[in-house]
């Protein structure tokens, strides 16, 4: 048909069929149709291209219930980049008005206000009104001049719940002295609905309203504490919007620890927390970007803590159901998957998990609150606020 | 052979009754995400059930026969034949929600459980009480239903045999809706015809298995390896058969000749295969004070026969990694040459060990002759070889080539002594080559309980050239590029 199908065509040739993906998918796991798990998504895929099927309610249902977790493409042993296949399938999808509503609300906020709750753009920063230090804080550093910029993004921006991210970060880099800035109403969100509802190229507006502002105000490392709004930084803005961010980008993980290694966070004379904590790998830091080892080495820096790993951990890690924009299709599935994760934290005796992306953060508190376990969720940021004594416990 | 055209709206009306709107689909997404397994084949079924129980099963397989309507029960759908393609349409049953086990009689040496298990989650569960049931290389996904149907084996055929092995028991509805409960607890029995073994290897043409009693194995309490590397392939084949002559029966042997070491270095690197003509991994199990003075004598047989070197290890993470690299051969064939990918063809073949170098000199030579990467490796051990082979699937002009070169291996197995079958089972792919490999009294044989037991050919119809001529379905059924 034209260049972009064959190409998919050809990346979905080399699945020969083997069911690995489908061993280990958790949405498949769940719901049991084939069409729910990676083998059938990628045939769904095809046949659309083929002009087999005509996407319907059920493609739809198949298509955004990937949690785009990435464990299928990290098993299979052929190569095949489900879950780019699933994604572009998405974008075929939206372009003929199959998207489901859930995603087309975000998109259609997004472009309305900026964000994804539909939300006053003046309303940004209202999550520092939390605490009265930070938000004096975040008043005089929103728009100034900095070689770090923070991005909050729009779960830590907007959801009162997850307020302790963003103000755990900026308490932590005013503590340290570090020189720092943040966008203020100027912060859009980052474009991540797009994507994952199958509008890439809406990407480009946002890619380019970014990195204007971040390079306008001297920025040479944009750090983000939502494991998506990284990603879309690292990768789509340049990859979908063609636009090659001029500055570094990082997780607050990797931030974190990269002042950790330099002597700049220092954690051993901090507060101690006598807890069993362990961390949940966000599929977007774990398999999509490998960072695996930082969390870790934050954690495990802070004294009296007794770390243990998750039964199904690191590449192997079990998605707590909050990715892909699947809550939006199928709530329940994104709750059912998250009381397994508590499951699994439970049966190590965690006592707080610790994970690097909000929406992980907000799915497995959820869980916690349904499972009425006590356990306790906390942000890396959180966590290392705490030990610093930034954060009452 | 013509079939009356399906009711549908009195079959929703039916399975709507029966197992609830949410368990059954008519929505063509749905049924072309069924419409394949491994093989190249492809065809839609009319309708996709999702089963909870024996009595459903039961009705639903009435309805069936009443109404001629073909089902087709299927499982993980791993199966490299076509075995679950609906050739004529019809309902397919989807078993993989039947997955639970019913009970652990470990006093008995046995389990109770449905079709729709996993190998790997039924191993699971069984490791704690220190029993396992052994399976074949897709056991992270194959169900046991699917597994008892083709009769699958894997890597430990040699040593434990094939799924009927430890098949003790079962429940099927039978074509005619009918449940029968045939085998005994008892770890053996001689009474009767063996119906057990019959349906075992069935392939769903006789019935829908609903619980299956298998006989449980213990997990072994050591294990070890050993590495044999051999320059001629020859001496590769020389050293299984000494292997077996010195009264040696490993866990496993299997085979990863030149192509397959080529795939692996070019797919992991960092696995640093030696570039040698065949490499031979011998697996042996027992108690901790066997394994060493084992492995070291399979070790002298090797260098006896001829290799130039042979690697042992008795530690995890060492047989973990020599492991690592039969584990990835098959889907590694897909990196030998850019553009080509593999296709479920040719690819199952057993002949007798002292064959295999033959065999594989045949292999070779084809990939050669015939200009498509073929990459072997197989359970030396029981003589079963998987040539992988791959292709161009975008390009017209491969197809044809690739039934020519399917042909001439499968008729060269034969030519040996072989069968064109070790593990994978007949299905669609395969049947053509019934009479060739079993004899016209055979097929008829075969036929005729086919017949005896569904005269309406309802179940799973168009499989092993049992009612129709081979050659019709596969002029019938398209072959799909993925």
């Amino acid at each position: 048909m034209h260049e972009k199908i064959e190409n998919w065509a050809q990346a979905m040739l080399k699945c020969v069929r083997c069911a690995k993906c489908n061993s280990i998918c958790p949405t498949l796991e769940e719901r049991g149709w084939e069409v729910i798990g990676p083998r059938g998504r990628i045939r769904m895929a095809l046949g659309m291209l083929q002009g087999k099927i005509s996407p319907n309610e059920l493609m739809t249902q198949g298509e955004y219930t990937c949690l785009i977790c990435n464990h299928c493409v990290d098993i299979c042993p052929s190569g095949v980049e489900c879950t780019e296949i699933i994604l572009h399938a998405r974008e075929e999808m939206f372009n003929r008005g199959f998207a489901p509503e859930s995603s087309m609300m975000l998109v259609e906020a997004l472009e309305e206000s900026h964000n994804i709750f539909d939300m006053e753009q003046d309303d940004r920063t209202i999550w520092s009104m939390m605490d009265a230090d930070a938000e004096e804080v975040v008043e005089d550093r929103t728009n100034t001049d900095a070689k770090i910029g923070y991005f909050v993004g729009c779960l830590g921006s907007f959801m009162g719940r997850l307020s302790q991210i963003p103000l755990s970060l900026v308490k932590t880099m005013d503590h340290l002295g570090l020189d720092f800035t943040l966008l203020g109403e100027d912060e859009w969100c980052c474009g991540s609905p797009y994507y994952l509802a199958g509008g890439r190229e809406m990407i480009k507006e946002l890619a380019e309203h970014h990195i204007s502002a971040f390079n306008n105000l001297g920025v040479e490392k944009v750090v983000a504490t939502c494991a998506g709004c990284y990603r879309v930084f690292k990768h789509l803005y340049e990859d979908v919007g063609g636009i090659k961010p001029p500055f570094e980008v990082v997780h607050a993980n990797e931030f974190l620890a990269d002042l950790l290694d330099r002597g700049k966070l220092q954690l051993n004379n901090g507060n101690s927390i006598n807890k069993v904590v362990t961390w949940h790998d966000p599929c977007e830091l774990g398999r999509h970007e490998l960072q695996y080892d930082n969390p870790r080495k934050l954690i495990q820096a802070i004294p009296g803590i007794m770390y243990k790993e998750l039964p199904a951990t690191r590449e192997d890690a079990r998605c707590c159901g909050g990715g892909g924009g699947v809550k939006g299709v199928d709530a329940g599935l994104g709750m059912e998957l998250a009381l397994k994760r508590v499951e699994q934290a439970k049966s190590i005796g965690a006592e707080v998990i610790v994970s690097g992306c909000p929406a992980c953060y907000d799915n497995i508190n959820e869980g916690i609150k349904k499972a009425e376990a006590n356990i306790k969720m906390m942000d890396i940021t959180e966590i290392i606020a705490e030990a610093l004594g930034l954060n009452e416990e | 052979m013509e079939r009356k055209s399906i009711d549908k709206e009195k079959l929703n009306e039916f399975l709507t009754a029966t197992v609830g709107k949410e368990s059954f689909s008519m929505d063509p997404v749905m049924l072309l995400a069924f419409a394949t397994d491994a093989s190249r084949f492809e065809k839609t079924p009319d309708v996709v059930v999702r089963p909870s129980s024996t009595e459903q099963i039961s009705k639903i397989v009435r309805y069936c026969y009443e109404n001629e309507i073909p089902v087709i029960p299927a499982g993980a759908r791993t199966g490299c034949s076509g075995g679950i393609i609906a050739v004529y349409g019809g309902i397919l049953l989807d078993l993989t929600g039947m997955n639970h086990v019913l009970e652990l009689d470990v006093d008995n040496l046995q389990v109770c459980v449905e079709p729709g298990i996993v190998n790997d989650k039924l191993n699971e569960f069984l490791k704690p009480h220190g029993f396992l049931v052994p399976g074949p290389a897709s056991s992270y996904a194959a169900t046991i239903g699917g597994m008892v149907g083709n009769d699958s084996s894997g890597k430990e055929a040699v040593n434990y045999g094939t799924t009927s092995a430890y098949v003790l028991k079962m429940e099927v509805v039978l074509p005619d809706g009918r449940i029968m409960t045939v085998g005994s607890n008892a770890l053996k029995t001689a009474s009767g015809l063996n119906l057990v073994g019959l349906f075992t290897g069935s392939e769903g043409v006789l019935g829908v298995f609903t619980k299956i009693w298998l006989r449980l194995i213990p997990l072994p309490e050591a294990e070890g390896i050993a590495m044999a590397l051999f320059d001629v392939l020859e001496n590769a084949g020389k050293a299984v058969i000494n292997t077996f002559k010195a009264g040696i029966i490993p866990g496993c042997v299997e085979i990863l000749d030149k192509s397959s070491i080529y795939a692996i270095n070019q797919y992991k690197p960092e696995m640093q295969l030696p570039d040698v003509e065949a490499m031979l991994l011998y697996e042996v199990e027992g108690s901790s004070f066997e394994i060493e003075p084992k492995i070291n004598k399979i070790a002298e047989i090797c260098k006896d026969s001829g290799a130039i070197e042979v690697k042992k290890a008795t530690e995890k993470a060492e047989i973990d990694r020599l492991w690592e690299a039969r584990s990835l051969v098959g889907a590694a064939s897909v990196r030998v040459r850019e553009g080509y990918s593999r296709v479920y063809a040719g690819e199952d073949l057993a002949v007798p060990i002292s064959k295999i170098p033959e065999m594989l000199t045949f292999l070779r030579e084809a990939s050669q002759r015939y200009d498509f990467p073929i990459v072997t490796f197989g359970h030396v051990g029981d003589g079963n070889l998987h040539p992988a082979i791959t292709i161009r699937k975008e390009v017209a002009e491969d197809w044809p080539k690739l039934e020519a070169l399917i042909e001439e291996i499968n008729l060269k197995a034969l030519d040996l002594g072989g069968t064109v079958t070790g593990e994978h089972g007949i299905g669609i792919a395969r049947a053509r080559y019934m009479k060739r490999e079993h004899g016209e009294v055979a097929l008829d044989i075969m036929k005729a309980i086919k017949w005896a037991l569904d005269p309406k050919n309802i179940m799973n119809p168009g499989k092993m050239a049992l009612n129709e001529d081979p050659e019709t379905i596969l002029n019938k059924i398209p072959v799909r590029t993925i």
